[in-house]
């Protein structure tokens, strides 16, 4: 249990202005200097209302009010918050930046009795633990090059979920290059698809070019326009480097004009060598962040929100991705994790993110060892301590951005989390024009995105 | 006909026969009849399988997996369905080069 006393109160630094933000109180207010000062006295010396300003007594009121850490994963037994399914490591493209191991990945899809395993074994888990979500989602490399491992998975957990009760949910990351038939079957039955299309064609051939050179924009194109029509919900992933950093505003727009998507999802591309190789590089995180809310403010006008997975969180979390959120993945092979990474990266790092492994071909055998481990890694993050983004980011990527042993500096991944997440805190409290502005300033914004410490308590006045 | 022509067999659902994915199964509705049929599982995954041109020797392991039956009684659901549908005017039956036939049997 971490010592919180009053170390989760944060002061943000917005120009001339501060940020007062205690997600764990649920209290975020935009104050000046003299107030954040008085407010930070008055905490200090647990000073008696009266002798700061009475306007701020309502503040104080609530501040002095002990924290509610966020409910986490607990108890001897696997609470999943989805199941994962990858259903192959191979892939029918050749993106420049693919960190999922799909290049010179094996071809082998999961053994369909795996995949009918794993849905057993969850359906029975929420019996066990009275939930009624069974919600299950598909990886790959590209899940729908081994289709029949989908349809699989999707008509035992349908037949399941009839059978007991259960209320099936699915969600598919996927490219989109599946065929008119298949692309049919995932409009009908999955909830959600998150098409990777990185935007107009040019960006989307020379990110995502299919194997042997050729362009995926056709494909791609025609996917999100049938399934803007159809009954799931698209989300369409747009990956980001130097080369379309820029256009991100015009691309959001291009995507709500052209296409129906009810999320549009930016994220930094990850530097691997083979993006290097073909001259692409993450963004600058200061142009990746102002962009960003250019981009949110050009998709608001129409109605449609952009997210960024390490943004400001509705409830504090322990864990923005599905590490530490007790989440299992089935990898082709039957391993069980929860990261959909290949093991050979997480190990790189010095991360076990295993939790078991299937036992023949009919039983998921869980370590609860290995629960435990990942539940207590996810609560230890030095570098996030005192950042204000740690109930919301909360160390982002466990394996890119915040494994055990990383530097406690702030990453490019961190600088732009920051901004974003301070944005939002100021939309939250409609004040957008303040984010506007923010992005634009260039000296508020390393103010801001650099600063070591949030802690209200630390803050030299 | 050789085993392997009947395992390509092809159902297709005529113009006036109407679907769609419910929470626990299919609706289908034929326009001509003005009749509704349910299809709960394990029919509802036959249906879906065949009428997106999944042949019946790429339907078989799937179903077993689904149902967890040997092949035998994956075959015999699939018969089963094929002869009710098919006396139901909700499909016609194709051979691979396109020509509509009268129900097979499936071995
Ligand atoms: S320090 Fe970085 S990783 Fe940790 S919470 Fe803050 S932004 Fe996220
Ligand atoms: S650790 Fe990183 S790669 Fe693994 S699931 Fe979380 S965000 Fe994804």
């Amino acid at each position: 249990m971490p010592d919180l006393s009053d170390r989760h109160i944060f002061i943000i630094p917005v120009q001339d202005k501060f940020l007062l933000h205690a997600p764990l109180l649920k209290l975020s207010a935009l104050v000046n200097r003299s107030a954040a000062g008085a407010i930070r006295a008055a905490l200090a010396s647990g000073a008696a209302a009266e002798n700061a300003d009475s306007r701020l007594q309502p503040l104080l009121d609530v501040l002095r009010q002990p924290p509610l850490l966020p409910p986490a994963p607990n108890g001897a037994e696997i609470s999943p918050a989805f199941l994962g399914i990858v259903t192959t490591r191979a892939c029918n493209s050749a993106c420049v930046y693919c960190d999922f191991g799909a290049p010179g990945a094996s071809g082998r899809a999961m053994d369909l009795q795996t995949a009918v395993a794993a849905v057993d074994w969850y359906a029975r888990l929420l019996k066990q633990q009275e939930k009624e979500l069974l919600e299950i989602h598909f990886f790959g490399g590209e899940p729908m090059t081994a289709p029949a491992v989908v349809e699989t998975v999707v008509h035992r957990a349908r037949l399941v979920a009839a059978r007991e009760r259960l209320t099936p949910y699915f969600e598919i990351s996927t490219n989109g290059l599946c065929g008119p038939a298949l692309l049919a079957f995932l409009g009908d039955y999955v909830n959600r698809v998150v098409l990777s299309f990185d935007g107009r064609e040019d960006i989307q051939n020379l990110h995502r070019p299919l194997r042997g050179g050729r362009g995926s924009y056709p494909g791609v194109f025609a996917a999100a326009q049938y399934l803007s029509d159809s009954p799931a919900q698209l989300v369409i992933r747009c990956c980001v480097s130097q080369i379309n950093v820029d256009i991100m505003e015009d691309t959001a727009r291009w995507f709500c004009e052209t296409f129906n998507p009810s999320l549009i999802n930016f994220e930094i591309m990850q530097p691997v060598e083979s993006a290097a190789a073909a001259g692409l590089y993450p963004p600058d995180p200061y142009e990746f962040a102002a962009n960003f809310i250019k981009a949110r403010r050009a998709a608001e006008s129409f109605g449609i929100k952009t997210v960024y997975a390490a943004d400001l969180s509705t409830e504090p979390v322990y864990t923005s991705c599905p590490v530490g959120s007790d989440t299992v993945i089935v990898s082709p092979d039957g391993r069980i994790s929860s990261c959909y990474l290949l093991p050979e990266k997480w190990q790189e790092v010095g991360l076990d993110l295993a939790l078991g492994e299937m036992r023949g071909r009919r039983e998921l055998a869980i370590n609860p060892a290995a629960v435990q481990n990942i539940r207590a890694m996810v609560t230890n993050k030095p570098r996030c301590e005192k950042c204000f983004c740690r109930w919301s980011c909360a160390g982002g990527c466990h394996v890119g951005n915040t494994y055990p042993g990383c530097s406690a500096d702030y990453s490019d991944y961190c600088r732009q989390t920051r901004i974003i997440s301070a944005c939002s805190l100021l939309d939250e409290l409609n004040l957008p024009e303040m984010a506007d502005t923010l992005i634009d300033d260039r000296e508020a914004l390393p103010a801001l995105a650099c600063r070591e410490s949030d802690r209200l308590m630390e803050w030299e006045v | 006909m050789s085993k392997q022509n009947r395992h390509s067999l092809l159902a297709t659902a005529p113009s006036h026969i109407l679907w769609t994915v419910e929470h626990n199964g299919i609706r289908i509705f034929n326009r001509q009849s003005d009749r509704h049929y349910v299809l709960e599982y394990p029919a509802a995954a036959v249906w879906d399988l065949l009428i997106r041109k999944r042949s019946i020797a790429q339907l078989i392991p799937i179903l077993r997996a689904i149902q967890q039956v040997s092949a035998g009684e994956a075959v015999a659901l699939v018969q089963q369905c094929l002869k009710d549908w098919h006396q139901q005017g909700l499909i016609e039956i194709e051979e691979p080069d396109g020509e509509s036939v009268d129900h097979h049997p499936v071995q």
